[in-house]
């Protein structure tokens, strides 16, 4: 199976799933007009992978500067959808990146987790270094 | 007339007035947050007002409605106009946002402002979560969180009014106020009606 890539934009991030390494990586910004719509062919790139997965751990990192409500709710229910295949043995990690001082970033964080039971890596960032968008 | 002297003293960082596309709208928020980096020395706060200046916009974008032209009430200019006021204050950055309403929606969304209004912050975090853990999405792709967000990321009430039109459409202006220096909230929301025409003698003075 390939590997999933999206270059970012302006208002969506930087997507990046590598099969072999069953590694998900989001970053940068996330406000596009129409989120159901950038998100959907990610949902559906994730379900077939998920019917057939080549590795037993997942790794997500999830490295957003900002994203605006119903991005939100889209990345929410991509964990939801990972999460799941959590049930039938496969582990999982999820490190959630936020800038130091952005407690607003920080709760969102713990809030999912704590919704989808599950634990996540907190990993705060110094506000001068913001990982670069490497596409 | 516009006077430079008005528009420096009341710290206007945008006003507009017309119809709003999806291009303009982002050329709207890379043009403020631009301006916002420069004004704005705390980047706490500078990443308030881009997630609230956005979550505005882009709520006035997907629920704007083309009102119907009425020869008395409403002109075609006006049918497809929306406001957008956006100052720095001393001690907070007001963001208005003013458009054309359906009668037959004042009603449920004057609720849904007041009852997020009268929520305090743990009822709204509880409230969001619930939200953000149901499946669905709204008829034009929105998450329905949009409006708790302001107020949990400002800590301060909406101002709102609703002015009727003719029997058909109201005015809906509505205010977020984000407090300059974030550990310090203020909650000063005023009457509706004091704050509307507040809104109103800023305009006629500017314009």
């Amino acid at each position: 199976m390939e590997n999933l890539h999206l270059a970012a934009t302006s208002l969506t991030p930087f997507v990046s799933f590598k099969t072999n390494e069953g590694i998900l990586d989001l970053r940068g910004r996330s406000s596009p007009d129409n989120s159901l719509g950038f998100y959907s062919p990610i949902f559906q790139f994730l379900d077939s992978y998920l019917d057939k997965p080549l590795t037993d751990n997942l790794k997500i990192n999830v490295n957003l500067e900002y994203f605006n409500t119903s991005s939100l709710k889209c990345i929410f229910q991509m964990l939801k959808k990972l999460s799941d295949i959590n049930k039938h043995g496969i582990g999982i990690e999820v490190n959630w990146y936020y800038e130091e001082e952005d407690e607003d970033m920080l709760e969102t964080g713990e809030d999912i987790a704590d919704l989808l039971n599950l634990e996540f890596n907190f990993v705060p960032e110094d506000n001068n270094v913001y990982a670069p968008v490497v596409n | 007339m516009v006077q430079y002297k008005n528009v420096h003293d009341n710290n206007i960082i945008l006003m507009y007035k017309g119809a709003l596309t999806f291009d303009l709208l982002s050329s709207i928020i890379g043009t403020v947050e631009q301006r916002i980096n420069e004004l704005e020395g705390d980047r706490r706060t500078r990443k308030k007002f881009y997630s609230v200046l956005t979550e505005s916009i882009q709520n006035l974008h997907f629920h704007v409605e083309k009102a119907e032209i009425d020869d008395d009430t409403i002109s075609f200019c006006e049918a497809n106009s929306v406001l957008i006021l956006i100052t720095a204050k001393k001690r907070y950055y007001s963001l208005i946002t003013c458009n054309n309403i359906p009668n037959s929606e004042v009603t449920s969304l004057e609720q849904k402002i007041t009852e997020i209004n009268g929520m305090d912050k743990e009822k709204l975090r509880a409230i969001y979560r619930e939200s953000l853990s149901n499946n669905e999405f709204s008829s034009k792709n929105t998450a329905g969180l949009g409006l708790m967000d302001i107020v949990r990321k400002t800590e301060t009430k909406f101002n709102y009014s609703f002015e009727k039109i003719n029997d058909n459409y109201s005015y809906f202006s509505l205010e977020s106020r984000l407090p300059r220096n974030a550990k310090q909230p203020t909650n000063e929301a005023k009457t509706d009606i004091s704050r509307n025409k507040e809104l109103r003698g800023l305009s006629t003075e500017v314009i």
